[in-house]
């Protein structure tokens, strides 16, 4: 079950990282450490994507945890414009909205001007290039 | 050579009475304090008691507690006690026959473990029945699978003949053949040793003690706001055995823990050199605790079953007295020093390692024969790690009756068991897949008319394989079914609806 919309999931795997995916929604959980795997596929750096990650809370999300039912907390991540990640609080992962992804990728990198976080923003949206609003542009 | 069971035993059993006085003294305690708060409040403020059990009837006369000598003149402490102290037992028997009955499958469903077969992990498989034997065990274990990356094992089983050994994923993944066969012969030496059933028991009483206690302390806080108005009449003394039975109440579940843990790290032991015996290969286990020791998360979701699984998976400096598992550090190091497989050799290495007297009992060590440690065993193909981690992912969606679809640009989609839809598009590359499931085979609409009064049997249905390997798809009914590459029936029937689908090779007309 969907912890935003309530649709169903289904697993994504993609060189051994597994992500689960809302077919509804379109919003995508990252257990534990498979961002990082992902971000350094795509050339990014991890270690500073759980920096990112790691900000304090500012906020309890209505959305609860895939794995444990604890409600999510809101973390802001990168800064201006930041993204609002909700985060399990005692760590079993990342829910990410539709379109969340490739901007968090970007602050977590550098923001898009630099090559590193153009690389790993293209890379993410690649993978996740199919979303809601997207299926005109094929 | 088992009397260091034997050993165990009356340790044990000294351990469950002195539990079981805990526990009883609590209940005592607890009823004399409510019955004495019952008698002396007004009426209005039994409603806001907790209701932990029915008001007590007054006037009955139970066997007077030599504690409450204070108390004997009021007549609702000392029914109190009495009811109380046979309200705890009673809640322990009940709940130690739920155990008893049901205890396995409620741990192992607790811990979301997942039944296997021998063709779903050989290896796995084969290490248990290896174990088994060197065991000597009635019946080989049930083998069990638990969906996490941490590193840990447990066993569980009332009797040898129902007993169940569960390894995490993240074990398949991580350990190799010989370390894993040591954490299977670890858990195999538990069984043997009748651990759990000991475990099970006191684990029972430690739950109720803690039940009772916490239930108390929480009722007291509903209870506080009102009677603060009301102590009237035998206020003082009432006042004392509520404070006494407050500290009881805070530190019985503290003292049944200890108990229980000084007893359970003796066990550990003893499962260490039975493993050690069975695999004849120490340094293997000892290699298996390294890496279990260097996993980087705990599992904290497995409180409760701590005591069973292999290492403590709690974090935190708390060794020593608190702990339920020896250090795995000097676990590691008795492992390390055996000169020879037998108990022994284990029992040298512990006096050594740890300086503290005997770990096993004498007369086992009289009785215990030596075997010679097993040469490590050689290596010809490296493991691939990615490989193993691949398998145990694929075991992983087979055993969860994941319905899997590949698609061509790369990724796998899972479909969980109970899904409903009938297609899915991929994420990546927008590609729309049609959730394999068994079709049903067009019959004429009035041949299925004229059969349908007769028999409910679901219409017949029909899967064409795609190739040659695992397959999932769905019956008719939703249900998730897999084929193997050994499959080679004609048809098979669903194991939730019972329809018959026919299985059609690939590229069969």
């Amino acid at each position: 079950m969907c912890p935003a919309c309530g649709g169903p999931l289904i697993v994504v795997e993609f060189e051994g990282v597994e992500v689960d995916h809302c077919c509804a929604c379109h919003g995508l959980w990252f257990d534990a450490g498979e961002l990082d795997v992902l971000v350094s596929l795509g050339g990014g750096d991890a270690e500073r994507l759980r920096a990112a990650l790691a900000a304090t809370p500012t906020e309890r999300s209505g959305r609860r945890c895939l794995r444990c039912g604890r409600r999510l907390q809101t973390v802001a991540v990168g800064d201006a414009p930041s993204v609002q990640v909700e985060r399990c609080r005692v760590g079993h992962g990342f829910w990410l909205d539709a379109g969340e992804l490739d901007r968090v990728a970007l602050a977590a990198t550098g923001g898009a001007g630099t090559p590193e976080g153009r690389a790993v923003a293209a890379f993410l949206a690649e993978l996740f290039r199919y979303r809601v609003g997207d299926s005109t542009k094929g | 050579m088992w009397e260091a069971i034997e050993s165990n035993r009356r340790r044990s059993r000294v351990l469950i009475v002195l539990m079981g006085v805990v526990l009883v003294t609590l209940g005592a305690l607890i009823g004399a304090t409510v019955g004495a708060a019952v008698g002396t409040a007004t009426p209005e403020h039994e409603y806001t008691y907790p209701p932990r059990r029915a008001p007590v009837p007054r006037g009955v006369s139970p066997p007077q507690q030599g504690v409450f000598a204070a108390l004997a003149a009021d007549p609702g402490a000392r029914a109190g006690a009495g009811w109380g102290a046979l309200a705890a037992g009673a809640v322990c028997l009940l709940l130690w026959g739920l155990a008893v009955g049901r205890g396995e499958s409620v741990l192992l469903s607790a811990a979301n473990a997942r039944r296997i077969e021998k063709s779903d992990a050989p290896q796995l498989w084969n290490v248990v029945e290896e174990m088994t034997i060197a065991a000597g065990l009635p019946r080989m274990p049930a083998v069990y699978i638990i969906d996490d990356a941490a590193l840990n094992a447990f066993a569980v089983g009332y009797r040898p003949e129902r007993a169940a050994v569960a390894v995490t994923s993240g074990l398949l993944k991580r350990l190799d053949r010989d370390e894993l066969q040591g954490v299977v012969a670890h858990e195999i030496g538990h069984i043997r040793n009748a651990d759990a059933r000991f475990m099970t028991l006191a684990a029972v009483m430690m739950g109720t003690i803690a039940l009772l206690a916490e239930l108390f302390l929480r009722g007291l806080r509903h209870v506080g706001r009102g009677r603060r108005s009301s102590s009237r009449g035998g206020g003082q003394a009432a006042a004392i055995l509520l404070l006494i039975t407050i500290v009881f109440a805070i530190l019985a579940p503290l003292a049944a823990q200890l108990l229980y843990f000084s007893c359970s790290r003796r066990r550990e032991y003893l499962a260490d050199a039975s493993a050690a015996r069975f695999t004849r290969y120490p340094a293997a286990l000892a290699s298996a605790l390294e890496k279990i020791e260097r996993q980087a998360q705990p599992a904290e979701m497995y409180k409760a079953l701590a005591p069973l699984l292999i290492v403590n998976p709690l974090s935190g400096g708390l060794t020593g007295l608190w702990s339920t598992h020896p250090p795995t550090r000097e676990r590691i190091r008795i492992l390390r020093s055996m000169g020879d497989a037998g108990f022994a050799a284990y029992e040298r290495a512990y006096r050594q390692t740890t300086g503290r007297r005997a770990c096993i009992g004498a007369r086992t060590l009289a009785a215990a024969d030596t075997a010679p440690l097993r040469e490590p065993p050689p290596r010809p193909v490296a493991e691939d790690a990615a490989q193993r981690a691949r398998q145990v992912g694929e075991l992983l969606d087979r055993v969860g009756n994941f319905v899997v679809i590949g698609c061509a640009c790369g990724v796998r989609l899972k479909l969980p068991p109970g899904d409903r839809q009938t297609q899915v598009t991929c994420p990546r590359c927008g590609r729309t897949h049609a959730v394999p499931a068994a079709e049903a085979l067009a019959i004429p609409a009035a041949a299925a008319a004229a059969v349908a009064p007769r028999q409910k049997a679901p219409p017949p249905m029909r899967y064409r394989r795609r190739g040659g390997g695992w397959e999932s798809f769905k019956c008719g009914c939703g249900n998730p079914l897999q084929v193997g590459p050994a499959f080679s029936a004609p048809a098979l029937r669903c194991s939730k609806c019972g329809a018959r689908i026919e299985v059609v090779p690939p590229g069969a007309a």
